[in-house]
């Protein structure tokens, strides 16, 4: 047991909680937060490849890094390159965080609903303390996980969303989280909570985004409530440094006959680890949770997922597509729970898996644990490179094998792009699927 | 154009052609009929150079050059054509994309200009006139979500805008209503001319009623057994294949 301590001494979680009063103090139940969750932190053993939920992810790398916690380091988000990221659809719903905190002076939020209330956490705490102390660190826990207590002793300026009963906003909102780039080996803590009442109906694009390549922890929570009714189309995209580390946690609770529409693209980072959970806890709930994975060079991209069916007449779905190309590695864990008393679940899951080259690594682990007896589920895994009649059938058409691979590579990532419906996303996402496949210009008038 | 001498054929180890011969020349229509698993299809897909067929045996030149070395791609780019029977789903791909690339790349290949964009878009839109097809078509993925009719009217439309000089259809008719069959066959026609050669491949005679073939070719298990006029069509239209067979198996022809 001592020589656990003493090796976890000597990482930069241990170097960053001895930095931890130089925090902006807080007080009342965001202190009590803080302060459980530095405990908790001290506690939980970083993980290694022996723990089965990180069989395939060796985190030794970051291990031996050491990070500065934000608020120890300056730098300013460059704002030149920061427009080149703007969506013109939501350039008066955006919020922008740099290096994991809110920044006010570059968001702006004038074409929301006058009654949504889009505030910082720590403001919140203080106008409706009622509603943070029930909502935040309420939607996402992880026994023996240490990345979310990270998230909970460090994180400032955090976004808290409401969205009550009936609104509509038609804008998407748009979270940018910047991480800079002349700093370097910081750690960076955005949390987001959001909470939609009854019948309310919005979109909120997640968007983490590298403006250099410089070395950097990015460790996001955002935790999620729907009630009643409500419908929300949620968009996350992570184009971290590609010499960065991202470990992210989304934590989402759904009420009855809400809908979760989810869609997850990954393609920065050096290593990422992207974790969600759906806890579906009322009847006649739709949930989605798709993902796309493209990676090469050393990259190495990890997905858990859970899909806790708790009551009856729920639908899910999930299609996690990866393209690996060079000696990149992916990881796939999706776990579909349904619980005894979630009679006709209707649950479909699929892990469908590119391979370019021969050094890439695909591990995928689709589980299905049933404890109901009357449910309708499938799930599958597929890895392998292009059918020979898609590709015959291209070739037949004087396509060369390196153009052939191009198209089917970019298709097959483009089922789930074209599911995105802000155009300006849709096409920047198209584009660097482009680049991935190295289809270059002549793909970028498809979507 | 087009020479298939003493060609036998594989797939996993079973023989599918057991030594085709046939010859197309430019502006000839040829018709290859035949009972289901009389390896039609087969003989389409190895000339254009489908990966899953062996070839054991003989020769297929098109125009005085042996193909069968040649990738898919290679074939393609010489003029050769097929129109698939299943014609695959490419999603996320556009169609009018597509299209251009294949048409760009041919055109490359043969030393002849190639189209931009807009350039492309005119172009393809008198070749949609053919086959009367829905424009919107253009903008979706390359056969993704299309109806059995719609696909076929596709690969008519590659075959207009790719403007081969031998084309293979490979039961082009089937999954096609009246109507539809009309239209496209009319496209068809348009399309070939005296500098093209056509095989049309396909089980029924019915086809045959709007592309009226120069020759017409029975092929039963691997082998071409009788050829003749378009009257040959209606004869099978009436009597069926089995006649074929075992009239040659009296005579000692086949076995």
């Amino acid at each position: 047991m001592n020589t656990v301590v003493d090796q976890k001494e000597k990482t930069f979680i241990t170097d960053l909680l001895e930095l931890r009063e130089k925090q902006t103090p807080v007080s009342g139940f965001l202190h009590d937060f803080r302060v459980n969750a530095a405990k908790k932190l001290r506690e939980i053993p970083l993980p290694t490849t022996r723990d089965e939920e990180w069989k395939y992810t060796n985190l030794r790398s970051l291990y031996r890094e050491s990070f500065d916690p934000f608020f120890n380091i300056d730098d300013e988000a460059d704002t030149e390159k920061l427009k080149k990221w703007l969506l013109p659809e939501a350039s008066e719903s955006l919020i922008v965080f740099v290096n994991g905190t809110y920044n006010e002076g570059l968001s702006s939020v004038h074409e929301l609903p006058e009654n949504v209330i889009l505030s910082s956490i720590e403001s919140a705490a203080n106008d409706y303390p009622e509603v943070i102390e029930k909502e935040l660190g309420k939607h996402i826990s992880l026994e023996d996980d240490p990345f979310i207590p990270l998230n909970n002793t460090f994180w400032e300026n955090g976004i808290f969303l409401h969205v009550p009963k009936d609104t509509k906003i038609d804008k998407p909102i748009h979270f940018l989280f910047l991480s800079t780039e002349n700093a370097d080996h910081y750690l960076s803590v955005p949390r987001v909570l959001i909470v939609a009442e009854p019948f309310s109906k919005f979109t909120v694009l997640e968007d983490y985004l590298g403006l250099g390549q410089n070395v950097y922890l990015n460790c996001p929570v955002t935790e999620v409530n729907l009630k009643e009714g409500s419908k929300m189309l949620h968009i996350r995209t992570q184009r971290e440094s590609r010499q960065a580390y991202h470990i992210s946690r989304v934590g989402t609770t759904l009420e009855k006959t809400s809908n979760y529409e989810s869609y997850s693209i990954q393609l920065g980072s050096k290593i990422s680890r992207n974790d969600v959970w759906a806890s579906l806890n009322g009847e006649q709930i739709d949930c989605t949770l798709d993902g796309l994975v493209l990676i090469n060079g050393k990259q190495h991209s990890d997905t858990h997922t859970m899909m806790d069916h708790q009551m009856p007449y729920c639908t899910s779905h999930q299609l996690h597509k990866c393209i690996i190309d060079e000696d990149a590695h992916s990881v796939f864990n999706g776990k579909i729970y349904v619980r005894k008393g979630a009679q006709k679940t209707d649950s479909f899951q699929e892990n469908r898996n590119l391979l370019l080259s021969d050094n890439g690594t695909v591990d995928t682990k689709p589980q299905l644990e049933i404890y109901a007896d009357d449910v309708k589920c499938s799930h599958g895994a597929t890895v392998g490179q292009f059918e020979d009649d898609e590709v015959f059938y291209l070739k037949s058409r004087g396509l060369d094998d390196d153009k052939t691979k191009e198209l089917l590579s970019y298709g097959f990532a483009l089922q789930i792009i074209e599911q995105i419906p802000v155009e300006s996303l849709r096409k920047q996402l198209s584009e660097a699927v482009a680049r991935f496949t190295k289809s270059g210009e002549e793909v970028t008038d498809m979507a | 154009m087009l020479e298939i001498k003493n060609l036998h054929a594989n797939v996993e180890g079973t023989e599918i052609l057991k030594g085709i011969n046939l010859t197309v020349n430019a502006g000839e229509i040829h018709a290859i009929m035949g009972p289901n698993g009389s390896g039609k299809s087969t003989l389409a897909k190895v000339i254009a150079g489908h990966p899953a067929y062996e070839v054991t045996e003989g020769e297929v030149l098109f125009e005085g050059q042996n193909i069968l070395e040649l990738d898919p791609e290679e074939r393609a780019r010489l003029g050769l054509f097929l129109a698939f029977q299943y014609p695959v789903e490419v999603p996320g791909v556009s169609n009018s994309t597509f299209l251009r690339q294949a048409y760009n790349t041919i055109q490359e290949a043969q030393g002849k200009e190639d189209l931009d964009p807009l350039e492309f878009d005119d172009y393809v839109h008198e070749k949609l006139k053919l086959v009367d097809m829905d424009p919107e078509l253009l903008k979706r993925s390359v056969n993704a979500g299309f109806s059995g009719g719609e696909k076929k009217r596709n690969e008519i439309l590659q075959m207009a805008v790719l403007n081969p000089k031998m084309s293979i259809l490979d039961e082009t008719d089937s999954g096609l209503d009246i109507d539809a069959l009309r239209e496209v066959a009319n496209g068809i026609n348009k399309i070939a001319d005296e500098n093209k050669g056509v095989i049309v491949v396909t089980h029924y005679q019915r086809l045959l009623n709007y592309i009226i073939p120069d020759f017409v070719h029975v092929m039963v298990k691997g082998r071409i057994l009788k050829s003749g006029d378009k009257e040959l069509a209606l004869e099978l239209e009436e009597r069926g294949y089995d006649w074929i067979d075992e009239e040659l198996q009296v005579n000692g022809e086949a076995k």
